[in-house]
């Protein structure tokens, strides 16, 4: 098995819980769309199924046109952009709503989540790309407000566009697969909504393995939340961080963590060509 | 020596109760209980357990008799939670050199909810099915406790064969569900991988050979995870591993490499204790030999006896009840007591029973699949009512088996 990737992001500002969700959110939106599980990124899928649901309630709006029977008559292209629409909205529906559950299981787990993971492959026990998202202990108090995002994103984004390593992977072709959400927290609070303990379940070592780790500023720079340079309890130390802790998997797990699998498993698609044009196109074409 | 009792419960999909707290909860549940083996609860009345089971089954097969208490067996609790994924693809490279995948296989998660109940529902003679589950725990213990295969010698290789119809793949299916349940405190996941045994041909030459070396290193790649149990079932094997002596000069030689590399694949699996393949097929004679010798077990799965027949048709009518198809009314009598017992007074209960015996022994030589299409067929041609008596039903049955022979008789005298 080739070693795992390791790429540590050197933050320069305090992590908050809401910044630990939305750091891995994005990271994990820019894996679906790098890996070919999205056909076009995150965002621009988002804003075409928008604005083709506004065009559908702006054409129910109006009366129907029976003299043209354009609503009768719809050609067999019309048909599969729709059944298309259907099925992506569905995707991206749910793909959604396993976001915002990983988000508010983070933000509610008091810094409890060690790390979350997105494994790509037909199931999480046969995983062709597996990437994992590892967080540093955070510190108390801090506000969400105080601390915009956006420095931290920009950091992360750049380790990740400048890592040659990472490249090589997106290199390889994938045709459209499952990908599974996970996180590790402490076994002592199984309290979750959308997501389910797998209990004796351990990250296969098949396939490639990328690590990113969110690395805390080594100076704390001056903060006005009032939070405190006090981390949050957790059993891993903060230094003893060398890659083969890291990689483990194995049976020997730290003593309390857990795996938790969401219970929305998002589902990989490719674009359909009608015609030789782009579904998505077609969508926002008018009817 | 306590007799061993098995006892299935499926947990809830988001119930986040750890497993040996569930199995206290489980265990208090059942405490003082009285109930029959072969039984299956699924409204608990009990609040700490119908938040988070689903179900809960008394194993045994053989007998239904009822069990006073718990104490005087030793329970083996089983919890699990079913997988709802279902069906995944799992591909390889084509090797065509563009990059292209092709699906190699099937993928489920064991326990999977695809198979849950169709091991109950699998009837067989002479105990074929609990000897085979049987079998294939000692294959594993024997693995696990490394006994050497050099003294004693065994391939976990199964080979069911048999007529079309007769269930050979669904209890390979229903087996694996099976022991990824019973074993589930030595395995923490099972994983049943069905080949798909036509896209592993190449449209290149001597490529073939190269698609299976490379689906059977993927089952190698699950197999290195000691603690997932990893079955292969190889539906209709004869595809891939026919008989090499019968290849006529026309036939490329690709096909006789693609027999070569399996069989030396097989054997490079047997250094993973946790790998079972399964194959089936109905023509045996086509197998190649050496893939045959590999088998430890060659089960002949042939059509069900009256008794079996009695049995599947009983539950199918049963099934129909639940359902409201057939008006609810009293339950028939199993085969056994219908056979031995002495009647005096003959109740329309014993009178219903009687009648699908006889329509059992009518049907005598039919395989599963025909039998459990024929009260779809008896309803689809002979009721068409949305709701019917049972004794109607049963006419309609005789009926449809009368129907049904012909049928058979018809296209036989067409293709002489």
């Amino acid at each position: 098995m080739p070693a795992p990737v390791l790429i540590d992001v050197n933050l320069k500002d305090v992590l908050t819980a809401s910044m630990c969700s939305h750091l891995a959110i994005e990271f994990f939106k820019h894996i679906a769309y790098q890996r070919q599980q999205l056909p076009f990124p995150y965002k621009q899928l988002q804003s075409v199924i928008r604005r083709k649901d506004t065009l559908e309630t702006n054409a129910d709006d109006q009366p129907v046109d029976n003299t043209s029977g354009r609503t009768i008559h719809r050609s067999c292209q019309v048909v599969q952009a729709e059944t298309e629409f259907k099925k992506v909205k569905a995707i991206m529906e749910s793909m959604q709503t396993a976001f915002q559950c990983l988000e508010e299981e983070i933000c509610n787990a008091n810094g409890m989540v060690e790390e979350v993971a997105m494994i790509l492959g037909a199931t999480p026990l046969s995983p062709r790309d597996v990437y994992r998202f590892q967080y540093p202990p955070l510190l108390h108090g801090h506000l969400d407000s105080k601390h915009p995002h956006q420095s931290s994103l920009l950091e992360l984004f750049r380790c990740l566009i400048s890592s040659e390593q990472l490249h090589t992977f997106f290199n390889q072709p994938l045709s459209p697969t499952n990908m599974y959400l996970f996180l590790r927290k402490n076994n002592t609070d199984l309290v979750s909504c959308g997501f389910s303990p797998k209990e004796r379940y351990n990250i296969p070592m098949s396939g490639k393995h990328a690590i990113i780790r969110l690395m805390p500023p080594t100076s704390l720079p001056k903060c006005i939340c009032g939070g405190t340079n006090i981390f949050s309890d957790k059993p891993k130390d903060q230094n003893d961080s060398h890659v083969e802790h890291v990689i483990e998997s194995k049976p020997d797990e730290p003593q309390g963590l857990l795996w938790f699998q969401a219970h929305h498993t998002l589902k990989g698609f490719k674009d359909v060509k009608i015609n030789g044009t782009s579904v998505s196109t077609v969508w926002l074409q008018s009817r | 020596m306590k007799p061993v009792l098995h006892v299935e419960v499926v947990q809830k999909k988001d119930s986040n109760l750890l497993e040996t707290t569930l199995n206290n909860y489980v265990l208090a549940g059942l405490a003082g209980r009285k109930f029959s083996k072969g039984a299956t609860f699924k409204n608990l009345s009990n609040e700490l357990l119908s938040d988070h089971v689903e179900s809960i089954h008394i194993c045994d097969e053989t007998n239904t008799e009822a069990i006073q208490s718990i104490e005087d067996y030793d329970l083996q609790i089983h919890i699990f939670k079913l997988d709802n994924e279902g069906v995944q693809t799992e591909c390889i490279q084509s090797g065509d050199g563009d990059g292209q995948e092709v699906s190699a296989a099937q993928h489920w998660l064991l326990p999977s909810r695809d198979f849950h109940g169709l091991w109950e529902n699998l009837i067989y003679e002479f105990n074929i099915k609990e000897n085979l589950l049987q079998c294939m725990e000692t294959t594993l213990l024997f693995s696990d406790r490394n006994v050497s295969p050099f003294v004693i010698t065994w391939n976990r290789v199964i080979l069911l064969h048999g007529p079309p119809g007769t269930g050979k793949t669904s209890l390979c299916k229903a087996l694996a569900h099976k022991l990824a349940i019973r074993l589930s405190k030595r395995y923490s996941q099972g994983q049943l991988l069905e080949v798909n045994s036509h896209s592993l041909f190449s449209k290149w030459f001597s490529e073939s050979g190269k698609l299976v070396m490379r689906m059977f290193s993927k089952v190698r790649e699950l197999a290195e995870n000691q603690d997932s149990l990893v079955i292969v079932l190889i539906d209709e094997v004869e595809s891939l591993t026919h008989a090499r002596s019968s290849h006529s000069g026309v036939e490329p030689s690709d096909a006789i490499r693609t027999v070569n590399a399996v069989i030396t694949q097989l054997d490079n699996l047997k250094q993973y204790s946790n790998v079972l393949i399964m194959a089936t097929s109905n023509v045996t004679e086509a197998i190649d030999l050496a893939f045959v010798d590999r088998a430890d077990i060659k089960q002949y799965i042939g059509p069900p006896p009256v008794k079996g027949i009695y049995k599947i048709l009983t539950s199918c009518l049963d099934e129909l009840k639940r359902t409201n198809i057939i008006s609810q009314s009293d339950g028939l009598h199993s085969y056994d007591f219908i056979t031995t017992s002495n009647r005096t007074v003959v109740d329309d209960n014993i009178a219903d029973s009687l009648t699908l015996l006889q329509i059992s022994r009518d049907c005598e030589g039919l395989n599963g699949r025909t039998l459990r299409k024929l009260p779809y067929l008896a309803h689809a041609l002979f009721i068409q009512k949305p709701s019917s008596s049972l004794k109607d039903f049963l006419e309609a049955l005789a009926k449809v088996v009368v129907k049904h022979k012909n049928d058979l008789k018809d296209m036989k005298s067409g293709t002489a």
